[in-house]
């Protein structure tokens, strides 16, 4: 097996550059073939938790001599059985393990299967432990009596250390990702060490630069199979590690541990684990500065996200008040309650464009007379649309999976798997794009076809299906005039809050089996798959270009505009399922206007923006590194919520980030 | 005289302290040769033709739509952003835009003036009871070839310029720097001697920049080739400033 793979080596992210979409996960599959066979048989035969066990007593454990934290994943023994809708794209409650011990875990008195199988859970990680003492006994490994003692401990004590928390964490985490639970969160972990820093802090156990040395190292370890843990894209991993937070007065809530990520991320340059800020108004300036240095070095992250939206608005929504104030994220940037939601936040997407296009082709255009009539007949459309997502999201069945629930607050007491309505939280989200292109569709419409009457509506239609065949100069005129979208006009701001409260209508009666409820927002991250099949569209887009991405920024002079525009959008009700700002920076400019940079974060967190994340990236840049790969293999760019090398991307995502780029630095019409 | 406006730029970083909305105003009373800006150079409106379609630069506002239009920003101009009023030159449509100022200033809005000075004396006054600074150009100086290059009378310049100085005022030099122009030996001198004067007027001095040549090409006018001006021109003036005690920066815009 040995000269094939080894686990934790060449599991390095530069050797699989390389694989990327497709190449990536059929060699993954073959692995599986090669390796698993009697695996499978065993587990195929039994239930998912005698599968766990299985894995558990048969998957390699791989110490890293040089780490003084375990962390392997074995993905030949990768538990995957599909039984209906995969969990993934959560974050698990890595406090269970850090409060608990695995034996505290255990029923005592298992009464029903559910309780059974969740113990088989808890005895397949005691006998990886055990495995995992073993193989620590026979190595040569940095900290060996102290790695012996964290996983002594693990079976019979909560943590008490803070390096002990963070092999727990890590310990966590590799189960999920072992188990094949996509996108797996890493929830806030600055509020989560913190106590343990403190008291050993305080009692001499450790010191502020031991701790900033462990985190390095964990940051580093984490970033380790970087290609296994990518999901659709390399760098799409949903390794999010959220920062900050608000007290209940307003307060805002950081420690030292804050300030220590944001500058490892810096130090680092790696694109992954990526991380989350959380701000309000009273973030203080010295964050803002070293979160926004972080973000100027192009290495991704943070990506912004405003507690005094967002919290009222998962309130408003059912969520309690005090899980709403510790809100984490899924994969990219929709809310989520760690630890104790299994709500899947993006199970699809609502392509706004749709309907739009099904209007054309079906609608009797002529009795269409006013701009109202029409706007209200889009809207109808999108209701069809609606419920057809809703009947998608009725039909979804859940795996059962007694191993996500034993980290998930909640399906212990209840004696419930988290698919079947264990978790606290167990809502459905989707997600959307092309609003930005509707819009502007709607717009011209009324400009061109019921103010100016330049065309009819059959004409309109006529340039859809036929790609604008022979109406060349039409498709530039309307692909190079500004924008409508994303303008602080009152006109286009009231349209697509007009589009969003629409949405709501037809969405908000929604409940699933658990009586979860159906959120929806305004990011997306197929703007480009989405588009692929899609015909042209009023707005000089053409057939199969990508849509318009998130709420986004065209030159460089229109970040204020963008900021009053997303600000004035309401995001209450269920319309708060990630709703991110995507802004293109060149480099110099963050670095050269710091303070300036910051006055402007604040007023948008002030006026009521929702998230936002920023490319930092010159155009020459991109295209340097487009035609020559090698010379830039560390170039980091944002591609939908996450940061990823630029290399690893695909294409045409590179050519969206450069036409971006140019038209930001004013270089293209 | 028509007061035509040919750009509202928002979020201006270059304009002024803090984030600020800059207006360019059509119309200049000289004609520097360098001029980044030739479609602010007359008072009416002009075509343009680009790739991408025919247009028209200068677009008139009333009092309120400029207002209306400005005020969007407001909330991003604490502590210390505003409004910056550019061109062309900004204070030859003083007599439009006193309204406007008056209804910045009675808010509080921080003002700024980005101006060659080549103007009226009167104007000067008047825009002293609203404008809180100043950038001021400083270019050719002796009084002939500032007649014969840009058309400008130097004394008047030379009075508007110490008018400003003992206002009280927040004044900025700037100084383009072209080495077949300004930085020319002779009229390097001059400039070196005349903001000796003023040693506690900060300067921002700057190379050309080409970024004008597309809308020339749009007005079918050419740019002239000889503006360059070498590194070493340049650091060698910005040491000399340094030298006699003046306070000097080099931005790029
Ligand atoms: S003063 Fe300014 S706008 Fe007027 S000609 Fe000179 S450079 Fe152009």
């Amino acid at each position: 097996m040995k000269d094939i793979y080894i686990p934790g080596l060449d599991e390095d992210a530069r050797l699989h550059k390389k694989k990327q979409d497709g190449s990536l996960l059929r060699e993954r599959e073959d692995y599986k073939k090669i390796y698993a066979k009697e695996f499978f048989n065993v587990y195929n035969e039994g239930t998912v938790a005698d599968g766990f066990v299985c894995m558990c007593r048969n998957q390699r454990i791989y110490i890293d001599e040089n780490w003084q934290f375990v962390y392997f994943i074995d993905y030949a023994y990768a538990l995957d059985k599909i039984r209906g809708y995969r969990f993934g794209n959560l974050t698990p409650s890595y406090e269970i393990l850090l409060s608990h011990s695995l034996s505290e875990l255990k029923y005592s008195d298992p009464a029903t299967p559910f309780c059974v199988d969740y113990n088989k859970i808890i005895d397949g990680m005691e006998c990886m432990v055990q495995r995992i003492i073993e193989e620590i006994r026979h190595s040569n490994t940095k900290r060996l009596a102290d790695k012996i003692k964290w996983f002594e401990n693990l079976r019979i004590k909560p943590a008490k250390h803070f390096e002990e928390a963070l092999q727990r964490i890590l310990f966590v985490n590799q189960i999920m990702w072992q188990t094949d639970h996509y996108l797996t969160g890493l929830g806030s972990l600055d509020q989560l060490l913190y106590p343990y820093y403190e008291r050993d802090v305080k009692t001499g156990y450790t010191d502020e630069k031991t701790v900033k040395e462990q985190l390095r190292e964990f940051l580093q370890i984490l970033h380790q199979y970087y290609w296994y843990k990518s999901s659709m894209l390399m760098g799409d991993t949903g390794q999010i590690i959220v920062l900050g937070g608000s007290e209940k007065e307003g307060n805002y809530r950081y420690n030292i541990l804050t300030e220590q990520f944001l500058d490892l991320v810096q130090e680092l340059q790696l694109p992954d684990p990526k991380l989350l800020l959380r701000v309000n108004e009273k973030t203080p300036e010295k964050i803002w500065k070293k979160a926004l240095t972080c973000i100027g070095t192009g290495v991704g992250s943070p990506i912004f996200s405003n507690d005094q939206v967002i919290i009222p608005a998962l309130e408003a929504f059912g969520i309690e008040e005090e899980d709403a104030r510790s809100y984490g994220v899924s994969a990219c940037w929709e809310p989520l309650i760690a630890g104790k939601s299994v709500s899947l936040n993006n199970m699809t997407t609502l392509n706004y464009m749709r309907p739009m296009e099904n209007l054309f082709r079906r609608e009797q255009l002529s009795r269409l007379e006013t701009f109202d009539e029409f706007t209200e007949c889009y809207i109808t459309y999108l209701g069809r649309n609606l419920n057809a997502v809703k009947r998608v999201l009725t039909n979804a069945r859940f795996q059962y999976d007694p191993v996500l629930s034993v980290f998930i607050d909640g399906c212990r007491e209840k004696q419930k798997d988290a698919s079947w309505g264990g978790a606290k939280y167990f809502h459905a989200g989707i997600t959307s794009v092309a609003l930005g292109n509707v819009i502007e569709v709607l717009l011209n419409i009324k400009k061109y076809v019921y103010e100016e009457k330049n065309y009819s509506l059959i004409e309109i239609k006529r340039m859809i299906l036929t790609n604008y065949e022979g109406m060349e100069s039409e498709q530039k005129k309307l692909k190079s005039k500004k924008r409508y979208f994303g303008t602080d006009e009152e006109e286009v701001i009231q349209l697509t809050k007009k589009i969003m409260a629409a949405t709501t209508r037809f969405t908000k009666d929604y409940r699933n089996e658990y009586g979860g409820k159906l959120k929806f927002g305004l990011s997306a991250p197929t703007y480009i798959d989405a588009a692929v099949d899609m015909y042209a569209s009023f707005d000089g887009r053409k057939y199969g270009a990508p849509f318009v991405v998130h709420i986004s920024n065209e030159t460089a002079d229109s970040y204020t505009e963008i900021l009053n525009f997303a600000s004035a959008l309401d995001y209450g009700e269920n319309r708060f399922n990630g709703n991110v700002i995507d802004f293109m920076v060149t480099p110099d400019f963050i670095r050269n206007n710091m303070d300036k940079f910051v006055t402007l974060m604040k007023v948008g967190i002030k006026k009521g923006i929702f998230q936002l994340q920023m490319n930092v990236v010159s155009s020459e840049t991109l295209i340097r590194a487009k035609e020559n790969p090698e010379a830039f293999p560390n170039l980091i760019v944002r591609v939908w919520g996450f940061s990823a090398f630029f290399i690893d991307l695909p294409d045409n995502y590179k050519d969206m980030l450069i036409s971006r780029a140019l038209k930001n630095e004013g270089k293209e019409g | 005289m028509e007061h035509l406006v040919t750009n509202i730029q928002r979020m201006c970083m270059q304009d002024g302290p803090g984030i600020r909305t800059t207006v360019f105003m059509k119309g200049c009373g000289i004609h520097c040769p360098w001029c980044s800006n030739p479609e602010n150079l007359l008072f009416e409106k002009e075509e343009y033709a680009r790739a991408d379609g025919k247009g028209v630069y200068g677009r008139s506002y009333s009092i309120d739509e400029l207002y209306q239009e400005i005020i969007k920003d407001k909330a991003y101009w604490n502590p210390d952003g505003g409004v910056t009023f550019s061109g062309g030159e900004a204070l030859l449509h003083m007599d439009f835009l006193r309204a406007l100022f008056q209804r910045f200033k009675d808010q509080g809005v921080h003002l700024a003036v980005e101006t060659s000075l080549f103007v009226p004396e009167r104007l000067v006054q008047d825009a002293l009871k609203y404008v809180d600074f100043f950038y001021v150009d400083v270019k050719i100086l002796d009084a002939e070839k500032c007649r014969t290059l840009l058309g400008g009378d130097s004394m008047l310049y030379r009075r508007n310029v110490d008018t400003l100085s003992h206002s009280g005022k927040k004044i900025c030099f700037r100084i383009p720097c072209a080495e077949q122009y300004t930085l020319q030996e002779d009229n390097k001198e001059l400039v070196l001697k005349f903001v000796k004067q003023y040693r506690e007027i900060p300067i921002e001095i700057f190379k050309l920049h080409r970024m004008g040549e597309s809308k020339y090409q749009s007005l079918r006018k050419q740019m002239i080739e000889d503006d360059d001006c070498s590194d070493m021109a340049f650091k060698d003036f910005f040491e000399h400033l340094k030298q006699q005690g003046n306070h000097v920066s080099v931005i790029r815009l």
